[in-house]
């Protein structure tokens, strides 16, 4: 997979991972599910946001200089 | 926040979730521009949204009365809502619906944590430290940080007229003006001053509808005893 793809993946999951920490405490009437909210859902939320934009970036220098297939392969 | 919304965020939190997963399963075909679109909207549009509604429904769930009771430190001061014996202010605004009862700390304590400056958020973030890994203070160390300024009491008397016409705040000359600018505060001895009874809680009479209405409210087990 090339940089920007594998990038997106990781941007998807960890987008992911802080979406099921909102779910997981949204229902919840209690401060320790709202640090568990603004601790972890967050920033996993925020970091995945951060790789997509890398994804971006990653996607636009491959395109710029295509590398040869061989060297990234699988 | 009604059910109906907090289920609503809830769908637009799945709806993200499910959109995020397609990305991630998919993100080895995904082709620039085309799934550019996509993926902005699913990894930056819904999510963000998400993040924000779910942080509204939090903020709402934080001004709950059932919310400052979850900590164990606080439930004494749930329990002064029930004390029986009308002079203790708290007491008789609760048990009359004087203060909204889902709202009660919240609406007598504005600057409380996420509602005040950033020191009272950090502060928050300690307490809430303190009360799971910390040492609790004893009950008669807990005081306000501040003062209790009379704002939080005339937001809502300010310029009703059994306020401005008592005959108790016009004692003295330039007394409302006083109490007004906060000079004189409203919980002077002889004024207002029972409030949570924080030391003496163990030993007030509870009102005989406590246990009823704490459980009508969501109030935690431990509150009322
Ligand atoms: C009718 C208004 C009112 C309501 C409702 C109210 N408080 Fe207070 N609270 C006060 C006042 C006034 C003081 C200041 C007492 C003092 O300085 O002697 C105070 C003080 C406190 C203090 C500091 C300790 C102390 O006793 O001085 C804590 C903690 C507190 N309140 C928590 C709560 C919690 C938790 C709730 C909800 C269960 C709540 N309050 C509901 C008016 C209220
Ligand atoms: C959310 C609005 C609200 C807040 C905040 C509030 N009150 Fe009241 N209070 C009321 C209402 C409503 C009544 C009943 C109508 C009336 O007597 O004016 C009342 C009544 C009273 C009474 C008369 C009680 C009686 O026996 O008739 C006193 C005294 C009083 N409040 C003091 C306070 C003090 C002191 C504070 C601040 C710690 C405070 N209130 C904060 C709404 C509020």
């Amino acid at each position: 997979m090339s940089v920007a793809k594998s990038r997106l993946r990781w941007a998807a999951l960890l987008i992911c991972a802080g979406l099921i920490v909102f779910l997981a405490t949204l229902f919840s009437v209690h401060p320790l599910y709202f640090i568990a909210y603004a601790m972890i859902g967050c920033p996993l939320v925020l970091l995945g946001m951060f790789f997509y934009l890398a994804a971006l970036w990653a996607d636009r220098k491959e395109k710029l200089e295509p590398e040869s297939p061989s060297r990234r392969a699988g | 926040m009604p059910l109906s919304t907090t289920a609503l965020i809830a769908l637009l939190v799945i709806i993200s979730l499910m959109l995020a997963a397609a990305v991630a399963w998919r993100a080895a075909h995904m082709r620039a521009p085309v799934d550019q679109v996509l993926t902005f909207g699913a990894l930056i549009l819904l999510p963000g949204f998400a993040m924000w509604a779910s942080f509204t429904q939090h903020m709402a769930s934080s001004e709950t009365t059932r919310f400052c009771l979850s900590c164990h430190v606080m439930h004494n001061y749930g329990k002064s809502l029930y004390i029986n014996d009308p002079s203790f202010i708290p007491a008789k605004h609760f048990q009359n619906h004087w203060v909204p009862q889902n709202k009660a700390c919240f609406t007598c304590h504005t600057d409380y944590t996420m509602f005040g400056d950033y020191r009272a958020k950090l502060r928050g973030l300690r307490h809430v430290y303190v009360e799971y890994f910390g040492k609790v203070p004893s009950p008669n160390k807990i005081k306000l940080y501040t003062p209790y300024n009379n704002r939080e009491c005339l937001h809502c008397h300010a310029g009703a007229r059994n306020f401005e016409e008592a005959k108790g705040h016009h004692k003295k000359p330039g007394m409302m003006a006083a109490i007004q600018a906060n000079r004189l505060s409203c919980l002077n001895s002889n004024c207002h001053e029972f409030i949570h009874d924080r030391t003496g809680i163990a030993q007030d009479p509870i009102w005989k509808g406590a246990a009823a209405d704490a459980a009508a409210n969501g109030l935690p087990k431990g509150v009322w005893k």
